[in-house]
């Protein structure tokens, strides 16, 4: 006991106020995740001056991506919940937003409302409808186990996509462009690429500060045990159902936010937000970037990303070698890309 | 004083009746032993008593208030705690965060997002304490996946000590440890009852008949016997459908 390596019973006063900077295995973790944003933080600059400013929208949606990559890891990675309906929050988000900004060019009224493009609006809002949603949806979801559990939030993902693809307002399948809209950002002006790359860049840097305190508080505690053992955690005390469905809400507003983010990046608002193929796709992004590293669910959209840049210059059969880049990945590195700079080091206290 | 009490309880899964108009009763300081043969319907009963199983009939009592409708995380607020026959600890978890996983149970809420838990001074000194009481404190930075089979099982004391139980359900305590393991987990549960009411589901009849104040014998789901070890070893009943040789000695 009296090991210094086994008695940090009384923790030390650092500078830090919060405790993102861990102590012990995690802090490699800790490293990794602000190297990762470091070099986020100087890419686009480094693309531009290389000659490949078009690169920039890439890594802006790499940021926005990796950001649902990560809300996605929180509840799967830690909370042992795979969902195969995220596309769902990232479909609420797109359409909150996009709607309210539809709405804003032609002077109409949604629900009363009268539209606006004020991102400061649009994104805060597309957050609560995606916390909301998750409510809902995990309410139910969560009542089911395992496979099912999969099932149930694949089918709430068709029923969303198949709802927005009724909406004829928004051009039904075909979506609606809202090229005429401004990326405003408070008082930023966000139509130079450059300048939404930064926003969105810093909301990235606020969540995963945000989730990286999460999960090693008290209340990550309790999900990374629900995951571990869901019966053990109930003759514990815990009331696991409302645990789970906790983070899984706030794992839905993350990703209803970066559904907003998407749809003001791309100022075009079509179905294809909800498709169930991109619940697949952020997945992949997941497990490609190592399952309960959070940051990893950024890495592995960075992947993807630049798998997918990379082939299209070469050939339109691009999807072929994303598949064989994948494929790569996933048996190099079995815990994904964070997994293997890590050495298998652990990812949270 | 605690008492948890049972009556009339009644289970049946589909056709097969499981529990079958059960009275028992545990109290603090006494160690209530719950024998029977393989499929008797003990862990059946072990879980109406922790609100894992919500019985088809019967009343739970703790202290004379009617817990059954109460769930199994409400009743280990209420004070009743169980450990598991297949030991089911948090594997990446380290020992001591086990233990602290179970004090933070105890806590109103946990819907705390910020503050690190690693940062609980107090809470990681409770389950100190609680990982020496149990013969752990050694092993208190280990990974549990590391542990073995023994001290596992003391790990799952531990953790069913540490909402501070008035009553403790024991399923198999001494499953699969070496007779020296056996023998010392029986003593820390012979010191545990001093204050708790232990109401204790074994297989190993030596340490039941060395620890037990009271013995209770399950068969087909009903009560065949109960009394104190020697009244139990007498019993024709149970030598007939149970104890057969175990115990001649």
């Amino acid at each position: 006991m009296s090991d210094p390596q086994t008695a940090p019973a009384s923790p030390r006063r650092t500078g830090l106020r919060f405790g993102l900077w861990a102590r012990g295995p995690s802090r490699w973790h800790v490293a990794l995740t602000v190297v990762f944003l470091a070099l986020l933080s100087v890419a686009p600059l480094w693309v531009e001056a290389s000659g490949r400013g078009y690169l920039v929208t890439v890594l802006t949606r790499v940021v926005i991506f990796g950001l649902a990559a990560m809300s996605l890891d929180f509840v799967m990675g830690y909370g042992g919940m795979v969902s195969l309906g995220h596309a769902t929050f990232l479909g609420a988000g797109a359409y909150t937003a996009g709607a309210l900004t539809y709405h804003s060019l032609d002077g109409s009224r949604l629900l009363g409302i009268p539209g606006t493009d004020q991102a400061l609006v649009t994104w805060p809002l597309a957050t609560v409808v995606g916390a909301l949603l998750g409510l809902v949806i995990g309410g139910l979801s969560l009542r089911t186990k395992g496979v099912y559990f999969i099932m149930a939030t694949l089918a709430f993902n068709q029923m969303i996509y198949f709802l927005f693809n009724a909406l004829e307002i928004y051009g039904g399948d075909d979506g609606v462009g809202l090229f005429a809209a401004r990326r405003a950002i408070g008082p930023i002006d966000a139509s130079d690429d450059m300048v939404f790359y930064y926003v969105c860049f810093a909301v990235l840097v606020v969540f995963t500060v945000i989730l990286n305190l999460v999960v090693r508080a008290p209340f990550g505690r309790v999900v990374r045990g629900c995951r571990s053992n869901m019966a053990r955690m109930a003759a514990l005390g815990y009331q696991t159902y409302r645990y789970r469905l906790a983070a899984f809400a706030l794992s839905a507003a993350i990703t209803s936010l970066a559904g907003a983010m998407a749809v003001t990046e791309s100022q075009f608002l079509s179905p294809s937000f909800a498709e169930w193929t991109e619940s697949g796709e952020l997945l992949i992004m997941v497990i490609v970037g190592g399952l309960g590293s959070l940051i990893g669910g950024v890495i592995g959209a960075g992947a993807l990303f630049l798998l997918e840049e990379l082939s299209i210059d070469i050939t339109d059969n691009w999807q072929f070698f994303v598949g064989i880049g994948l494929l790569a990945i996933v048996l190099g590195a079995p815990r994904g890309l964070t997994g293997t700079l890590l050495g298998g080091r652990r990812s949270h206290d | 004083m605690t008492e948890l009490s049972c009556q009339g309880l009644q289970k049946a899964f589909g056709g097969l009746v499981v529990t079958d108009d059960l009275a028992l009763s545990v109290a603090s300081g006494e160690i209530h032993a719950l024998i029977g043969p393989n499929g008797a319907g003990k862990t059946t009963a072990l879980a109406q008593l922790s609100g894992e199983l919500r019985p088809d009939a019967g009343t739970v009592w703790l202290d004379g208030a009617d817990i059954t409708d109460l769930s199994l995380p409400q009743r280990v607020h209420a004070g009743v705690a169980r450990s598991y026959q297949i030991s089911s600890v948090f594997r990446d978890f380290t020992a001591r965060e086990n233990v602290e996983l179970a004090l933070q149970a105890m806590d109103r809420h946990s819907f705390r997002f910020f503050r690190p838990a690693a940062r609980n001074a107090k809470r990681i000194e409770r389950a100190e304490a609680l990982l020496d009481q149990v013969g752990l404190g050694e092993e208190a930075t280990v990974s549990a996946q590391r542990l073995s089979h023994g001290q596992t099982r003391q790990l799952e004391i531990a953790m069913a000590m540490a909402s501070d139980p008035q009553v403790l359900l024991l399923d198999e305590p001494m499953a699969g440890m070496a007779p020296d393991e056996a023998s010392r987990l029986a003593e820390l549960v012979r010191s545990l009852a001093e204050a708790v009411a232990v109401l204790l589901v074994e297989h190993d009849m030596d340490v039941v008949f060395s620890v037990a104040d009271r013995i209770s014998v399950l068969h087909q789901g009903s009560l065949i016997a109960s009394g104190d070890p020697d009244q139990i070893r007498a019993d024709p009943d149970v030598h007939r459908l149970y104890l057969r040789d175990d115990v001649e000695s």
